[in-house]
């Protein structure tokens, strides 16, 4: 068990670097000047070199590249050339916007998937399964931006019981902040739960036919209680693996959801960074979510090894 | 009266009709067997009983266990019945277990679901269960995951479930089919000694007749979903009154056609020396020694042009990983191989290619080795691209159609899918694809293993022919002791990596001089042997 944990972490390290030097790269070859961006196109030779000098951009590129490594470590993520501020405090403000919108969308997709997967499976071909699957594909089709706009007309105009959009910040109480991102959560969250549905129904669908499942029966264990027993702790390995590919799109999927409802996360700081080519944020906030997506990853891999006693022995 | 009665159980999948007319009555105590080809209702007879259909089957006629009519009983009835008074043993031990639950809870469930215990009371019942399955004895405690046990040892823990709750019938389909020969005889015994210590009486399906001549009582036998016979072990062997049964005595007892042994002097094809091979495996610890597992130690094996030479040993022993050596799919760690005198792997990849026509093989599972999506024309001529332009469209038509007519195929044959066909027909296009570039050796890992008996035999029976017509050499991998016996000329066992013994097949069987050997022989179920020690009962 051990041997896998450091393994894993191994791999996690390895990519985390591996990230940090491609996104680097790509920074670097892209044409733009940052300094001669931000001082408009009337800015003289010798302001642009003064400022390249003051943002460091005059240093050569493998200098600059460990600086910014070294910085990360400690927590020092450079001063954004658009803000003027600490980029460490900007994406620490915006975290708390975005990160507890994607935790409330991933549970909320897999508290309706998984039910719903197993609801399907269990009634396999007969009404619930069709209904549940027409609405998954129904999920999976529609755009997740387009829930939103949908769910703010019914929630936000028409019933009004939360805000349509901005954020009132946790300063107001967690139960306000929370009614702002309920309704961007559920956007987010309800194509990803038509995809792990389906996952997790035909999961469990070929779980149903294995021979320990005929076993469990011929103990005398009625249906639903193999189906909770056995069947659906097996199913969730394949549904762990979707759910660890997704969380990369619940990501992406910020970046819109964040414009659409007007909250000040990281999903729209990095939109705004690219657009006002503020490379140090665009770098930083990119290595950040690739971490994140990382991290969930080996999270994953943990959540493997507790359901799967197979992996635990074999280190794999 | 009788324990379970089954009377006129008829049995539909959807427009399939599966069982017609079953009748059969059980007696407490008593082993009752039912034989039959795959396909002729065996395991639907014993899903029925447990009302454990797959969906759509619609059944007529009645089965009364004590007396109940279990047709007519509620599902929740039923969950009462299963595990409490019939014990159900299944063929697969590989895969019957679930892989996320430690043995302990899955036999502890089937104990909590009938007897009303405490905790403390279950965890006891779960230690004397292991205990009685000896799996205590070897060591093996509740806290195990299926995958940390071996295939007999997965069997035992299924059996522990089968009698946790003490039932009066056990149902055993096919319980020891794919376990080696030794362990399917402790398998038996254990089956056996339970249901004698529980006063249970014990159904015993399979497709092998010693197996049934040396467990039961009486047998039915079945075809095409109906019992065509029924009688007593001895009656039904020695005086069989089915045609069925007849011919699935023949198919047991069918020996293939001579082929005369080669020529001492004939050249040596394939030589492989002192052979080994190991698998790397993960570190017990961090930083802890690598550790490795040596699947073959020194093996030294040669077949001459025109032999037959056997492999046989339990799973695990490395036949599987020799044969994958010799067909130079698998660079052994030390060792030569040589192939006409040259040493295959230290040949260029054209030289290799040059030669690969010459070795071809053929596996157990034939439809594994089909891409689905190919025609059996594509597929018997996939090994023709080996020669290169040497071989012609026109060239390589002929040849499939050769081919498969040597096996016994039609050329219209070509044009069809592996899906139509049986799994007889499915092996002969197997064999259709490894003779076709014409080769002097056929490395065939298990080839009959996953056929019934009749298919078994006609199929052994090609070989023998093709060897004939194509002076053929073979080698023929197989853990079955009875078929490597009628078809080589001369037998490698091999135990653990190693070969143990070696020599002419019938001077080695006859007078094996190795224990492990002696006891494969012993282990290997005979139906003229359990007739005999039958015989010999009667007349005490």
């Amino acid at each position: 068990m051990l041997v896998f944990l450091i393994r894993r972490l191994g791999g996690l390290v390895a990519t985390l670097l591996v990230a940090t030097v491609v996104v680097f790269a790509v920074l670097e070859i892209l044409p733009g000047d940052p300094a001669s961006l931000m001082l408009g196109v009337n800015a003289q030779p010798d302001t642009i070199a003064a400022l390249r000098t003051e943002l460091g951009l005059d240093r050569p590129a493998l200098a600059r590249y460990l600086g910014w490594i070294g910085g990360m470590l400690v927590g020092d993520f450079g001063i954004s050339y658009t803000y003027r501020v600490p980029v460490a405090g900007l994406i620490a403000d915006r975290a708390l916007v975005s990160l507890p919108l994607a935790l409330m969308a991933l549970l909320l997709s897999t508290a309706i998937a998984i039910p719903l997967g197993t609801l399907a499976a269990t009634a396999h071909n007969r009404w619930p399964d069709a209904t549940v699957m027409g609405f998954a594909q129904v999920g999976v089709a529609v755009p997740n931006f387009w829930f939103g706009i949908l769910l703010v007309y019914l929630f936000a105009v028409t019933l009004r019981w939360v805000p349509a959009g901005g954020f009132a910040g946790w300063d107001a109480g967690p139960a306000a902040a929370l009614a702002s991102l309920i309704l961007p959560a559920i956007a987010l969250a309800l194509p990803q739960a038509a995809i792990l549905a389906r996952v997790m129904r035909s999961a469990l669908l070929d779980v149903l036919h294995e021979d320990y499942i005929r076993t469990a029966r011929a103990k005398g264990l009625p249906f639903l209680a193999t189906v909770w027993r056995h069947a659906v702790r097996n199913a969730l390995i394949p549904v762990l693996t979707i759910l660890g590919l997704q969380f990369a799109f619940l990501i992406a999927g910020t970046i819109i959801i964040e414009n659409v409802f007007y909250l000040p996360g990281l999903g729209r700081l990095i939109f705004q960074a690219v657009a006002q080519r503020d490379l140090i944020v665009v770098q930083s906030l990119t290595v950040l979510l690739v971490a994140t997506v990382v991290i969930v990853n080996f999270l994953v891999d943990l959540a493997y090894a507790a359901v799967d006693p197979r992996l635990r022995d074999t280190g794999r | 009266m009788a324990l379970l009665d089954i009377d006129r159980l008829s049995l539909s999948i959807g427009a399939q009709p599966i069982l017609d007319d079953v009748s059969l009555t059980v007696r407490a105590g008593e082993t009752v067997g039912i034989v039959g080809e795959s396909g002729s209702g065996k395991s639907m007879t014993a899903l029925s009983v447990m009302r454990l259909l797959p969906a759509g089957a619609r059944t007529s006629g009645s089965i009364r266990l004590d007396g109940e009519d279990l047709m007519t009983r509620s599902e929740r009835a039923m969950c009462g019945i299963r595990g409490r008074k019939i014990g159900l043993v299944f063929q697969e031990p590989m895969t019957a277990l679930n892989p996320v639950r430690t043995v302990g809870d899955q036999i502890a469930e089937a104990v909590r679901l009938h007897l009303p215990l405490g905790r403390a009371a279950v965890d006891a019942r779960v230690a004397t269960l292991l205990k009685r399955v000896g799996l205590a004895d070897q060591g093996v405690g509740p806290d195990r995951y299926p995958h940390q046990l071996s295939g007999g040892q997965r069997q035992r823990v299924v059996i522990a479930i089968a009698i946790a709750a003490d039932p009066k019938l056990l149902i055993a389909d096919e319980p020891t089919t794919a376990l080696d020969v030794t362990v399917q005889a402790q398998i038996l015994a254990l089956l056996r000694d339970v249901a004698a210590a529980e006063g249970a009486a014990l159904v015993l399906i399979t497709h092998d007749l010693a197996v049934v001549a040396d467990m039961a009582d009486r047998i039915a036998v079945m075809k095409d979903g109906r019992i065509v016979e029924e009688a007593a072990p001895l009656a039904l062997f020695r005086a069989p009154k089915s045609a069925e049964t007849r011919r699935l005595i023949a198919a047991t007892t069918a020996t293939p056609r001579p082929v005369p042994a080669p020529k001492a002097d004939a050249p040596l094809l394939v030589e492989a020396e002192r052979v080994a091979r190991a698998y790397p495996l993960p570190r017990a610890r961090l930083f802890g020694p690598r550790r490795e597992a040596r699947v073959l130690d020194a093996v030294s094996v040669s077949v001459r042009a025109g032999e037959s030479a056997g492999l046989v040993g339990e799973s695990g022993s490395g036949k599987s990983t020799l044969a994958r050596t010799i067909l130079a799919l698998d660079r052994p760690d030390g060792g030569t191989v040589r192939f006409r005198g040259s040493d295959l792997f230290a040949m260029t990849a054209s030289e290799l290619r040059s030669v690969r026509p010459e070795i071809q093989a053929v596996f157990q599972d034939p439809y594994g080795s089909f891409d689905p999506r190919h025609t059996v024309g594509r597929i018997v001529g996939e090994p023709l691209h080996l020669l290169g332009s040497a071989c012609a469209p026109d060239e390589r038509r002929r040849r499939i159609v050769d081919a498969l007519d040597h096996v016994g195929l039609a050329e219209a044959d070509a044009a069809r899918y592996p899906h139509q066909f049986s799994g007889g027909q499915r092996q002969r296009i197997a064999i259709a694809r490894a003779i076709v570039t014409r080769p002097a050796l056929v490395v065939a890992d298990e080839p009959v293993s996953a056929l019934d008996v009749s298919l078994q035999a006609q199929v052994l029976d090609l070989l023998a022919r093709l060897r004939l017509e194509m002076n053929l050499a073979l080698l023929f991998i197989s853990h079955d002791l009875s078929v490597v016996r009628a078809v080589t000329d001369r037998v490698y066992v091999m135990q653990s990596g190693s070969i143990v013994e070696s020599g002419a097949t019938n001077a080695v069987f006859s007078r094996p001089a190795h224990a492990y050997t002696r006891a494969l022989l012993d282990a290997a179920p005979s139906l003229e042997r359990a007739l005999t020690r039958r015989e010999a009962a009667t007349v005490d």
